[in-house]
């Protein structure tokens, strides 16, 4: 009995918690929030975080749902998750609520009133939610707060240290499952040794080690939360002061170094121990079950929390606490640490904590009906609601539970240290649980939600495997919208960026000796990005080795190999802007050998400069079938670029004959438009001349030209506009669509060592999302996190900020060069992570295949910027080529012109994207024995489950 | 491999005694000898003797003795050969029943005895001791930043290096970055040659790329011989043959022998006669599709109808623990050359081997169509691939889950073990459902074994 009176106490201070939680956020905090892995949170984000602001409006959204909570079921499966993740939540504030304590006293003056006042509201649900919603509000305006909310954040902050004790409990329960405090107390003793010990043997690996010794921070901190907890609310008060102050300048070291921490953690240790000898005393048989009451209820308010708290972390909490929490950032990182490891905890308990949910409100319930305890049911009202609220909000849910299970992955690589006591935790707790979860047959007063609720919570406790299993599909599921506001910040920003131009990144594609790189090289030189001095060097050094005309070309062919052989082997890239475009040039080699090259180029690319040799013989020998103007195109339009400019090249050499330039125009027109798939308004035919550098960037002057191509000049084919350059047509590119709102992604295209300082320079290009300077970046699959020290264009312009579509270098600081490869990605650390496989399904169309594709079929796989040897492991079913409807499942063999869905293993894991989330990540291209023979459509990726 | 004398019955059953010449030959052994078959050679044990006044004396005694297999492990790296079984000739040291494992030496006699020789067996001891057996190729496929250096022996490709390395792209105006690399890149390639092949055995070197990349590491190599006058390189300087190949990709290596320049150099090799197989049965899919068919289901349908042709078949199907399905495969063997067809039986270390392996690893090209297989579901030979799939995904999983970068001894722990654990005490002959999964798992280790390999790089720590 005495145990649940305790129950009723902390429960109240709960109630109280959520509401005004949300007030004490720090922005920073949100990060913790974010959907990173915890590994992401081993790094101390100093940048403002951006996504907080994203998280509020998420929130506010939330919020005005509120009022359809009641309609929905409460069978939300990932609630549950959701309670966890706040669980952790809350602990990790704990710090900063230790910071504010000045007010604290009057604040829990006005916290009991609160109390009261929700005492009469017991079966409203909606008063208090609507409670919630206005201070919500506040929070948002941040300028105005009552002491209301004051109070109630800090009982809040009481509430928070509630957490770790129920981790603690889980610990005893691990050694003994009985009450014996004696045992307990030594049984946390030995658990921390463990912890203690495994800190330093874990030390090598300092990301492991960081997150274990956080891990053991919590445990100081029940020492605090005991005390309150058994103390009465008017105790509580003062209690929480003294018990307050020390935690908060213990934690302090936290910032600091590794070995800091550990002899912090050392030190919090002995003192727990201490600490626990004399509690158990005075407590006696109270406290294990009124921690286990406590840490269930907490979990229960915290979910509400995080979303109001989320909303002021940007606002309120910054104006108020500033003074308050720019200690705490040191603190910071820890905290995170915490967060991450704690889900981990989180999880191998997550049956316990299942079933002790059930117990809790079962519990609750009869200390209700028997003792009639108002300030228990409040407490238990309120907890109804918070549940209500969170199920209702599907769309946090989703947000928090992505989290969850990000977390959830990434639990094997931080918890390692922590096995020993983990594992057997479970055990220990379910046992005294199971004992007090037999009274749920006396809660026939829940409510129908409740029991759902109950019923669900079993559910889940019994298909634990099945969530861990599911646990990966969530990295894949698509990244959650941004709320508008900031969205519109984003814009904004990326107006200032852009300058209102439009981003675009072009490739230069042809057949062998088209002119490619003559043409843009000449382009460039037009553009003023080359000196005369330096195309004199070029134009003498030519000449030497008796290639003068390919004096251009070298502006772009830059390595030895390419200029003594005359073409181009790599991508190369440059960028310039016009008057309506920034514009990133991609120069692709045509050689049929560096298709591969040209390929990760193409990938890159938003549209493409289709360059054709317009002499005669020699249009045609790159148009046949095997000649690279039908492959590159091709392959450019099934890597999603659907806008063409056709350049018609050393137009000079046919007397800029109108004749051969239709002539052309018909044929290629007609291949593109019916075999390809181009529409004609997306293609463009401008005639120019490379060499002479002939309508490129100003009107050609060439009588024989001009006489036929000139504005005036009408063609019976809108893909020809008359009289326009070559640079006309890239600013009449239609602006592309950036997925700037999504989470950050970057594809690396080129590593090396920075040449002045120690940081590594990634190259490559940015496909969705945005980054800042100072932000984390995380490389996958390798898992290397690293802080972007600046942002650089090609020509080494340094950018504050690069968005989707840019082509930029990261100086990247912490990060190991081994670690990083071409086709990695970079990630931000607030949302999930890039999905990692070495198995996929999609969906292909099958081209150029010389011999029918089986089961079992050799590939190299084409993603981005990489390329791996890869098997079609599968054919899954042949599809309908224009319906897409499945003919045969299961078919033996694949032809040319098929379109089917396989399954494909490559080589080692790789990152992808499903086609349906990223577009830009979404494709790739099969190639065997040098033959383009499929471009695909990601739609599945097969992450496999251990068990 | 020496073949000492050979003692079979009219049911089949009896002793083959062979001497392993080299390498390759561990192979054979490794293909010959089943589970269940006994083998007799020659082996240490160490043996600790107690004198009564309770002093310990350690002893190496050499003795033969014969044991009845009950697993085996190959190392194609070092091409060794372990075999694990159960004593069934109790001498002074070892009691019956006792678990012994023999490692095979090279020159020294070993004994096969089975109570069944079939006739791939056999088929398999001719051609190993076929003496006009062709000497061995090296071959370097490579693209820019990868580089598969392997050793091609009639029944075996082996990847004896791998080199990967990040080179870095041209930059405007930082091209020294890439071309210092790609001279380090040449570099380990040389030192991996020099360390992994050897230049007196190998009849030619291969070196295969795309592009341009071969014409430049040849030079590199030339000059590189010059400056440090490498007497191995210069001598053996005309052995070294250019290639084309699409990617540096080991597959690429079928694309080699394909290669009409390299034909009468390769042409008693078995690898390329396997990958004109291979070849042919495409080409017949493509051409004739009712003439092409593959998995066990089909291709037995095929053979009941005497219909089969060509059949390609993998050599790792022989190898099966279960001497049902070893059977199984044997009688569509015999079958097929009862009726005038031709057997083809792939080395699984083989490229083409390896793709037929893929491909469910049987085959066969067939005299007339039959159309009425096309419609038949594959289920059968699906299920079989996606078991073995499934087998290897769980290993690959293991190795290198990126999804826990840091592996995780706990979750090892619980699992329900899918690696290829061999049971330590197998139950007897009764070999039924948990058997039968240990053995496609390690039937897909030995199949896999090459992919253990082909991330191993021993220039990784320079």
């Amino acid at each position: 009995m005495s145990r649940h009176r305790n129950v009723r106490k902390v429960s109240v201070v709960d109630d109280d918690y959520d509401d005004e939680f949300s007030q004490s956020f720090d922005e920073k905090y949100s990060y913790a929030v974010s959907p990173g892995t915890s590994e992401l949170y081993l790094y101390n984000r100093n940048a403002p975080a951006s996504i907080s602001e994203f998280i509020k409006g998420k929130i506010q959204e939330e919020d005005d749902d509120k009022s359809d909570q009641k309609n929905k079921s409460l069978n939300d499966s990932n609630s549950n998750q959701q309670k966890d993740e706040d669980f952790m939540f809350q602990m990790d504030k704990e710090p900063n609520f230790a910071k504010s304590n000045i007010k604290q006293p009057d604040d829990l003056d006005s916290l009991l009133l609160n109390s009261l006042k929700l005492k009469f509201d017991e079966h409203d649900t909606t008063l208090i939610e609507e409670d919630g919603v206005k201070e919500i509000e506040e929070g948002e305006d941040g300028k105005q707060f009552d002491l209301n909310s004051l109070a109630k954040i800090y009982s809040s902050s009481d509430l928070s240290e509630s957490k770790p004790m129920e981790i603690k409990f889980g610990l005893d329960d691990l050694s003994k499952p009985c009450n014996d405090i004696d045992i307990m107390s030594t049984s946390i003793d030995k658990l921390l040794d463990n912890f203690f010990l495994n800190n330093f043997q874990e030390n090598k690996n300092f990301q492991r080690t960081k997150s274990i010794s956080i891990c053991e921070e919590k445990l100081p901190e029940p020492k605090s939360t005991k005390e309150t907890n058994t103390f009465s609310l008017n105790d509580l008060a003062t209690e929480y002061l003294s018990t307050m102050t020390p935690t908060s300048t213990a934690q302090t070291p936290l910032g600091s170094s590794l070995v800091d921490l550990i002899d912090y953690e050392f030190n919090q240790r002995l003192s727990i121990n201490e600490d626990n000898e004399e509690r158990k005393v005075d407590l006696k048989e109270n406290i294990l079950i009124n921690k286990r009451d406590r840490g269930s209820s907490a979990r229960f308010s915290i979910g509400s929390d995080l979303i109001s708290s989320s909303v002021s972390s940007s606002t309120s909490l910054t104006n108020r606490n500033i003074e308050n929490f720019s200690l705490n950032k040191i603190q910071f990182v820890p905290v995170l640490r915490e967060h991450g490891t704690n889900l981990q905890i989180e999880n191998l308990f997550k049956l316990n904590y299942d079933s002790e949910i059930a117990d809790f409100l079962s519990d609750t319930l009869r200390e209700s009906e028997n003792e009639s305890n108002l300030k228990f049911e409040e407490n238990f009202n309120y907890e109804k609601q918070k549940l209500f609220s969170e199920e209702n909000k599907p769309k946090r849910n989703k947000i928090l539970v992505d989290l969850t299970n990000e977390q959830n992955i990434q639990l094997k690589d931080t918890k390692k240290p922590t096995t020993e006591t983990a594992p057997s935790t479970p055990k220990s707790q379910n046992k005294p649980l199971s004992k007090v979860s037999t009274p749920t047959t006396q809660s026939k007063s829940l409510t129908k939600q409740q029991t759902n609720n109950l019923s669900n919570s079993q559910q889940k406790s019994n298909s634990v495997a099945k969530q861990l299993n599911q646990l990966s599909d969530l990295r894949i599921s698509p990244p959650p919208p941004l709320d508008p506001a900031k969205k519109e910040k984003l814009l904004k920003q990326y107006e200032e960026h852009t300058a209102g131009k439009d981003v675009i990144s072009l490739i230069v594609i042809g057949h062998v000796d088209s002119g490619k790189s003559t043409l843009m090289g000449h382009l460039l030189y037009q553009m003023g990005h080359v000196s005369d001095k330096q195309l004199h060097k070029f134009k003498q050094d030519s000449q030497k080795i008796g290639k003068s005309s390919f004096a251009y070309a070298w502006v772009l062919d830059e390595t030895e190999e390419e200029r003594s052989r005359g073409i181009t082997i790599d991508v190369a890239q440059t960028k310039f802007e016009t008057e309506k475009k920034i514009i990133y040039l991609l120069d692709a080699p045509g050689h049929k050998d560096f298709i591969p090259n040209m390929i990760t180029g193409a990938t890159q690319a938003d549209s493409a400069i289709l360059v054709i040799n317009s002499i005669t013989g020699e249009f045609e020998t790159g148009f046949l079938l095997g000649g690279q103007t039908r492959e590159h195109s091709l392959l450019v339009k099934s890597l999603g670029i659907n806008q063409l400019i056709i350049a018609v090249n050393k137009m000079d050499m046919n007397e800029w004959s109108q004749e051969r330039f239709l002539d052309i125009h018909k044929k290629l027109s007609s291949f593109l438009i019916k075999q390809v798939g181009y529409k004609e308004a997306d293609l463009m035919f401008v005639p120019c001349s490379g060499l002479q550098g002939e309508n490129l960037t100003k009107k050609c002057t060439n009588e024989k030209l001009t006489s036929w191509y000139n504005e005036n000049s009408s063609f019976n084919s809108q893909s020809i506009i008359g009289g326009s350059t070559l640079l006309d047509c890239m600013n009449r590119l239609k602006p592309q669509e950036r997925s700037i709102d999504k989470p950050f992604r970057f594809c690396v295209s080129d590593v090396y060592k920075s040449a002045q300082t120690a940081n590594i320079s990634i190259s490559g290009k940015c496909e969705a999302g945005s980054l800042k300077t100072g932000d984390k970046i995380l490389i996958v699959p390798s898992n290397e996190n690293g802080v972007v020290k600046s942002i650089a264009t090609n020509d080494e312009q340094s950018l504050q900020m690069c968005f989707a579509g840019d082509t930029v270098t990261l100086n990247v600081a912490n990060v190991d060069i081994n670690n990083i490869s071409i086709g990695n990605f970079g990630c931000d650390l607030i949302s999930p992570p890039m999905p990692v496989s070495d198995r996929i399904r999609a969906r292909v169309i099958l081209f150029n295949l010389e011999i029918p594709m089986t089961n079992g079929f050799p590939v190299v796989f084409h993603y981005k910027s990489l390329n791996e040897a890869a098997v079609v492991k599968k054919l899954v079913s042949l599809l309908d080529k224009s319906s897409g409807e499945v003919v045969k499942e299961k078919p033996r063999v694949l032809n040319n012109g098929q379109s089917a869905i396989v399954e494909i293993k490559i080589n080692r894991p790789i990152c992808v994207e499903l086609y349906q989330n990223y577009r830009e990540l979404g494709r790739f291209m099969l190639r065997y024995n040098g033959v383009t023979i499929a471009a695909g459509q990601i739609t599945e990726i097969i992450v496999k489950n251990k068990n | 491999m020496k073949l000492l004398s050979k003692y079979i019955d009219k049911k089949n059953a009896g002793s083959v005694t062979l001497v392993a010449e080299e390498a390759e030959d561990m192979w054979h052994a490794y293909n010959l000898i089943n589970i269940d078959d006994q083998l007799r050679s020659s082996s240490i044990r160490r043996i600790i003797n107690e004198s009564s006044a309770g002093l310990t004396s350690t002893s190496r005694v050499h003795f033969t003795l014969t044991i009845a297999v009950k697993s085996l492990d190959f190392d194609t790296q070092a091409s060794v050969l372990r075999v694990k079984g159960t004593n069934t000739e109790e001498n002074q040291y070892i009691k019956m029943g006792a678990y012994h494992t023999i490692d095979l030496e090279l020159n020294r006699k070993f004994t096969i005895i089975k109570n069944e020789w079939d006739s791939v067996s056999i088929e398999r001891i001719d051609e190993a001791c076929d003496p006009s057996k062709s000497a061995d190729l090296a071959a370097v496929v490579m693209q820019e930043g990868l580089a598969n250096i392997c050793l091609i022996t009639s029944s075996m490709t082996l990847v004896k290096a791998k080199i990967e390395m990040n080179i870095p792209r041209k930059r405007k105006g930082f091209c020294a970055n890439h071309d210092k690399n790609m001279e380090k890149f040449y570099d380990r390639i040389i030192q991996a040659l020099l360390t992994h092949i050897n230049f007196e055995v190998v009849r030619a070197i291969i070196i295969a790329s795309p592009g341009f990349l071969k014409d430049q590491f040849l030079e590199y190599m030339n000059s590189f011989a010059l400056k440090t006058t490498n007497k191995i390189l210069l001598d053996n300087k005309v052995k070294f043959l250019l290639v084309h190949s699409a990617s540096g990709f080991k597959h690429s290596l079928k694309e080699i022998f394909e290669d009409a320049n390299l034909a009468n150099r390769l042409s008693d090799t078995k690898a390329l006669g396997e990958v004109k197989a291979l070849d042919s049965f495409y080409q017949m899919l493509k051409s004739e599709p009712s003439r092409a068919f593959y998995g066990y289901k089909h291709v037995e349908k095929a053979n009941e109808a005497d219909a089969i042709d060509v059949l390609l078949i993998s050599d790792s199907l022989f190898r099966s623990k279960e001497l049902s399905e070893r059977k199984k495969y044997v009688q569509i063997v015999d079958k097929v050359k009862e009726n005038n067809g031709q057997v083809r039986i792939f080395s699984s270390l083989h490229v083409s081997g390896e793709q037929l392996m893929q491909l469910t690893g049987i085959a066969a090209i067939l005299r007339f169509p039959m159309t009425e297989l096309e419609d038949d579901e594959l289920s059968d030979s699906d299920s079989e691939s996606e078991a073995s799939d499934k087998q290897e995904e769980s290993k690959v999983q293991e190795a290198s889950s990126i999804v826990s970068l840091l592996e995780e001894p706990e979750v090892v722990v619980t699992k329900p073990t899918p690696a290829p654990i061999p049971k330590p005490n197998p139950p007897a002959k009764t070999t039924q459902h948990p058997k039968a999964k240990a053995k496609k798992a390690t039937n897909n280790y030995r199949n896999g074994h090459d992919d253990d390999y082909d991330d191993y790089d021993p220039y990784d720590d320079y």
